[in-house]
Order: C-alpha cells, then sequence, then structure tokens
C-alpha cells in the first residue's frame, strides 16, 4: 500500500493552505517524508501549525513532536492565528515536547526505530496521518554521522511511504554558514524526494518571506520562488492561486459615465467589462471623473467598488458632492462601497489579496482603483508591473468593469514606464490636463485612445460646476481650440459678427424689396398706359373709319355701295 | 538485571532486538561488569512493545540510556554505547550520586 495509484500518478494529501496545493498540483505525498528547510523567521513552524490546523478542521487526527520550543511555546504561537483555537482546542492534534536534554551525549551511533514506533502507535490508535517534527536538525546534529542518519531517515521515509502517513521534517538552514547545520541536513536534501526551502529577507526594509518547491519527485510543481505571506489569517501564497473564473465574452453594451458628451465621445459609454485608464498630473479631477461613473453604475443598479489610496471615504463623498455627484445615496443602498487604505505599509502581494478579498465580499459589477499608481510605491517580493498585471488579470477574468487612474509622472526614478504600462493594459485611455492660455488654467480631457470605438480627436474643456461636471460643446471657429475666458470672448465675438452680419442681409434684402415693388408699381403704370393707348387707339381708327365712310356717303353714294360689293375704284 | 520502575538508577530504551539495541545491552552490561557496578539497578524499555513511554522523557533516538537525576531530571545517553569512553563517564555520574 504505497502512495503510486493505479494508473503510476502520485496520491497526494492536500494541506489546505491557499496556493500551495495549487503549487504542489494538489497538495503534499500522501506518505513520506517532507523537509521544509529555512532560516530564522521564515515561516516554517507557522506552515507546519496551520497545515496541522486545517487538518483539525477537517476533523484529522495530527501529531506534532517539538525538539525545539516547549508544548506552550508553541500553543502560544499557534493562538496568534485565526486558527488557533482549531489547533489547541479541538483535541484533534497531539503536542509531544521532544526537547532533547542540554547534557544530551552520545556513545556510538543511535536510529530513529523510536521514533518510527512512536508514529505506529499514533497511527494505530488514532489514525493519525498528518506528523509534524520541528527542529529535528536537534535530533541530526547529536549524530556523527551523516550518512547514516540519511540512511535512517530513508527507512522512515520509506515507512511512512507505505504506511501513508505524511510527516513534514523542519531543519534551520542558514545557507551554511553554520558548518554542522548544513551538512546535515544537505545530505538528507538529496536523498529525500519532496524538499521546500523558505526564506525571508529584508527588501527595503520589509520582510518579504518567499516559498520555493525545490524537488517534488513524482509529481509536477510551481518551480519558481513564490511570495508567501504571513497574517492573522496564517500563511498564503496570493500568487500561486490559479484564477477560478473564466473571462466572460466581449460585450457590445456601453456603459454611461454619467456625463453626456463624454459618453457621446466614446460612442455611447464604456464597453461592459473593458478597462478605462485616467491619466493627469494632480488635481486634473481623475478622482471626480471616477466617482461620476460610479455614481452612473448605482445610477443603473449596479454594484461598485471605488479603493482610494489617497483619499479617506467621506472626503471624497464630501468633495465630489460640490460638483454634484452624490455617492452618499449609492452608500446607503449598499450597492457602493468605498474602501480607502494606504498603499506604503503594505506588500503588493498583500494589496492583491485585500483587493480579491473585496471583490469576493461585494462582488461589484465596477471597480476603480485611484490612483492605481499608488500600488507602485509598496514593496513586492516580485517585480511590480507583473503582479499589477495579473491583478488587472485577476479583475478582468471576473467579468468586472474597471477603471484605473494614474499620475502622469512622478518623476520618481524606475516608474518612467509606468503610464506607458498602464496604457497597454487599457482599452480606454482618458487624459486630463491643464490647459494655460491668456493667463487663464482650464480644464481639459482628451480621449488618447479607445479600442473597439472611432473617437474624437479634439481636446474639450471640462467643465466643473454645483450642478455637475460637463463636457464643453466641440468649439465651431477659428483653427485652434480655445478655452476658458478666450472662448467665451472668443464666442461674443463670433455672436456680435454674425449680429451684424445678419443685420446687414437683411437690409440688403430690405432694400432689394422695396426696389421691387418700385418696378411692380411702374409696370402696372405701364400696363395701364398701354390698356388705354391700346383702347384709344381702336376707337380712334372707328371713329376714322365713320368719319370716310360718311364723306363716300356723301360724295359718291353708288361708289360707298358696289364698294361692298368687291368693284374696284380705278381712274 | 531489571528491577522495577521508579527504583531504577538507569533506564535502558530498546527497539526489541534490532542489532543497535542488542549491541547497547551488551556494552552495557560489560561496562557494569569492568566497572563492579552491579548494584545499580536498570530498568528495560521496549519501545515497540510500549511506544508510549517514548513520550514520557522524550526519547525517541534508540537506543538510549537514561539516568533519573535526585531532582527528576534526566540525562540521557544516545546510542548503542559502543564508545566506551562516554559510556564510562556517563556510569560514573551515576554511581557518584548514589550513596554506597
Amino acid at each position: 500500500m504505497s502512495t503510486i495509484n493505479d494508473n503510476n500518478s502520485m496520491l497526494k494529501r492536500a494541506t489546505g493552505i491557499a496556493g500551495l496545493d495549487d503549487a504542489c498540483a494538489g497538495g503534499l505525498p500522501a506518505g513520506g517524508l517532507v523537509l521544509l528547510v529555512g532560516g530564522e523567521a521564515s515561516g516554517k513552524t507557522v506552515l507546519c501549525l496551520n497545515i496541522l490546523a486545517c487538518a483539525a478542521q477537517r476533523d484529522e487526527t495530527s501529531l506534532m513532536l517539538s525538539f525545539e520550543e516547549s508544548e506552550s511555546q508553541i500553543r502560544r504561537c499557534a493562538s496568534s492565528f485565526a486558527w488557533g483555537d482549531a489547533f489547541n482546542n479541538s483535541g484533534r492534534v497531539s503536542m509531544i515536547d521532544a526537547r532533547l536534554p542540554e547534557d544530551a551525549a552520545t556513545s556510538g551511533s543511535f536510529g530513529l526505530d523510536g521514533l518510527q514506533a512512536t508514529l505506529a502507535h499514533a497511527l494505530n490508535q488514532h489514525d493519525t496521518r498528518w506528523v509534524v517534527l520541528d527542529g529535528i536538525d536537534r535530533l541530526a546534529r547529536l549524530h556523527d554521522d551523516p550518512a547514516e542518519l540519511t540512511c535512517q531517515l530513508i527507512r522512515l521515509h520509506d515507512w511512512c511511504d507505505a504506511n501513508r502517513v505524511t510527516v513534514l521534517l523542519t531543519g534551520k538552514h542558514d545557507g551554511g554558514a553554520s558548518p554542522t547545520h548544513a551538512r546535515h541536513l544537505e545530505d538528507a536534501e538529496f536523498a529525500l524526494s519532496t524538499v521546500i526551502v523558505l526564506s525571508a529577507e529584508l527588501v527595503q526594509r520589509r520582510l518579504n518571506r518567499r516559498l520555493r518547491i525545490a524537488k517534488y519527485r513524482g509529481s509536477g510543481h510551481v518551480t519558481d520562488e513564490l511570495a508567501m505571506l504571513v497574517d492573522h489569517a496564517g500563511i498564503t501564497l496570493p500568487l500561486a492561486r490559479h484564477e477560478t473564473h473564466t473571462a466572460p465574452p466581449a460585450s457590445n453594451e456601453r456603459l454611461s459615465t454619467g456625463i453626456p458628451r463624454l459618453d457621446a465621445v466614446l460612442g455611447g459609454g464604456i464597453y461592459r467589462h473593458s478597462t478605462l485608464l485616467i491619466s493627469g498630473s494632480p488635481g486634473t479631477s481623475k478622482t471626480t471623473l471616477a466617482a461620476s461613473i460610479s455614481a452612473a453604475a448605482v445610477a443603473r443598479g449596479e454594484r461598485a467598488l471605488f479603493i482610494s489610496f489617497d483619499e479617506l471615504a467621506d472626503r471624497i463623498v464630501r468633495n465630489v458632492a460640490s460638483v454634484g455627484i452624490d455617492l452618499s445615496k449609492g452608500l446607503e443602498q449598499g450597492l457602493l462601497r468605498i474602501e480607502s487604505c494606504a498603499s506604503r505599509p503594505f506588500l503588493l502581494e498583500e494589496h492583491f489579496i485585500r483587493i480579491q478579498q473585496m471583490l469576493d465580499s461585494h462582488a461589484p459589477d465596477l471597480l476603480v482603483i485611484d490612483p492605481t499608481s499608488a500600488l507602485l510605491k509598496a514593496n513586492s517580493a516580485e517585480p511590480s508591473h507583473a503582479i499589477i498585471e495579473r491583478l488587472v488579470g485577476m479583475i478582468v477574468a471576473r467579468g468586472i468593469t474597471l477603471v484605473i487612474t494614474s499620475l502622469l509622472d512622478d518623476g520618481t526614478p524606475g516608474e518612467e514606464n509606468t503610464l506607458t504600462h498602464f496604457s497597454t493594459i487599457a482599452d480606454t485611455w482618458i487624459t486630463l490636463s491643464y490647459h494655460a492660455q491668456g493667463g487663464e488654467r482650464n480644464r481639459t480631457l482628451s480621449v488618447i485612445k479607445s479600442r473597439g470605438t472611432g473617437h474624437s480627436n479634439q481636446v474639450r474643456e471640462l467643465l466643473l460646476s454645483s450642478e455637475g461636471v460637463e463636457l464643453a460643446n466641440v468649439f465651431e471657429y477659428g483653427s485652434e481650440v480655445l478655452t476658458g475666458t478666450a472662448r467665451l470672448l472668443m464666442e461674443q465675438e463670433v455672436a456680435a459678427q454674425d449680429r451684424e452680419h445678419e443685420r446687414e442681409q437683411r437690409l440688403r434684402l430690405g432694400r432689394l424689396q422695396r426696389r421691387l415693388e418700385e418696378l411692380d408699381r411702374e409696370r402696372a403704370e405701364l400696363a395701364e398706359e398701354y390698356g388705354i393707348l391700346r383702347e384709344t387707339e381702336t376707337h380712334d381708327s372707328k371713329t376714322l373709319d365713320r368719319r370716310r365712310k360718311a364723306i363716300l356717303r356723301h360724295r359718291d353714294p353708288g361708289q360707298a355701295t358696289t364698294r361692298g360689293n368687291g368693284g374696284r375704284h380705278t381712274k | 538485571m531489571t528491577t522495577n520502575d521508579g527504583q531504577a538508577d538507569l533506564v535502558l530504551y530498546l527497539t526489541s532486538d534490532s542489532p543497535r539495541s542488542v549491541r547497547a545491552r551488551d556494552n552495557l552490561a560489560a561496562a557494569i561488569d569492568e566497572h563492579g557496578l552491579e548494584t545499580l539497578t536498570i530498568h528495560e524499555v521496549d519501545l515497540v512493545k510500549n511506544p508510549s513511554a517514548a513520550a514520557r522523557h522524550g526519547v525517541f533516538a534508540t537506543p538510549a540510556l537514561l539516568r533519573l537525576g535526585s531532582n527528576g531530571t534526566a540525562a540521557v545517553l544516545y546510542g548503542d554505547l559502543s564508545n566506551r569512553e562516554s559510556l564510562n563517564a556517563f556510569l560514573r555520574a551515576v554511581a557518584i550520586a548514589k550513596p554506597a
């Protein structure tokens, strides 16, 4: 009965520690020795205590032999964690004080059979499957033959493997500074098949703990050095955890920013599930814009989470209320949550976990991180950009629409590429700025990039007033976009010009109109004249005719009648 | 050479008849003979038969020879007792502590 499955894969035992089981592809071997080495304060003992506490919570029994600390010391250590109760009071964890007497001496070589007998007893009596031998290097130090000791460890390992008991051995590893320690454990490290190395070092005055699975024969595992956090909840490996959510398909739905003209510029708003970057120097209203987007989300009945590294929650609410954005309603309804936190006191990995926990508990549709560039002030074991990318990846995978704000340029060395880096993550990039002209500074907004939307290249003026946040209309005149007073004056000037122009037009039209009327009258007169003339002419002609006929009748009556018969008067 | 527990000057922890355990028993017997310490009481504990005894005095490496001090503290000598020098030193301390 060994730990190899029928299909030759290894049987594993889950430790219950977030991230460790992921990093080990399921857990530690279900039988055999696991060597945990590390220097001072690297967390070896805490890791073991955490594993045993998790086992106790699953109602499994475990045994701890302490070769270094007293039982009360260990129990005190455990009680400082959230699972201390499970460890100390569940009755599932047996502790044996195995400390060697100070004057322990040796005569000849000794074996670990007694140890094995103890483990066999625990297995038979209580079905103990997890055993911790904390500080085994104390015992190892006594042994004068490291090769012999290693053989004994292998024998013990084989017994544990056969009986499906997982034994965690912890030992001090100080990088070879003390020859005794390094020697004993080095051989064991070679011989045993599962070795985990813990380390703790000061990086810019912050303690960075790391865990590395140096060896895990028979199983795939993460080989990188992983950040390990120790806090009240115990041990966590934040970046080893696989993201269990899968990103939703790209959405065509547009979300309003709360500023109608800005929505228009963005083709309707920002896409759901996308990432928006708002950049700008201090004081350019990034927080205000982010707050407007949050308020718009709440107005749609959606949940929003606003994380601020700069301001306290009530200050933000007050500040944006002065420009007509009401966040208090969303807070009351529970749809909006504002969390403020300082960035420097925590490691970036700790921020990662806290944000993850906040997302788990509040389940928002929209997340604002203001300013995201503050996260770069925190220390981290891994390169900051890598962690931030993972953070954004985690957020996007959950289908959350993300708004990040960033200061333009801190001028801090090493951060020159911050904005460029953020901009590659973002789908939409809005930059806020001040436009100085004619002795004034006016706020401007422009869209630098907007994936999936054609967008205007215009720099628009951002207007803040107690009525709300507005984007000014596109400036229609001239070759240069003006803002503020200059714009006002220009507009007035143009309006005056327009009026003048209009007036002239009216005058001209008036004149023409009058001319037309005049001509009309003339025409009418002439027509009348013409009519009279024609009438007169007809009358005259008739009169003439009558007169002629009368004369003819008088002079030659016969002719007058024959004329009518067509006779010709020839002479 | 076994007597009741509690009265014993020495306790020898063994694991059945493993080679080391046999050697330890033999070496101890030889040393006792050599130094005329037959008056010392020795109690043998077999950890295979009696595993819980190991926890009582925290003895997990075997063989081990334990002597109880007057104030309840224990001094332990680990190993198969093949190193005569350290064994003698250990036994001397017991003999000194025990009157007559």
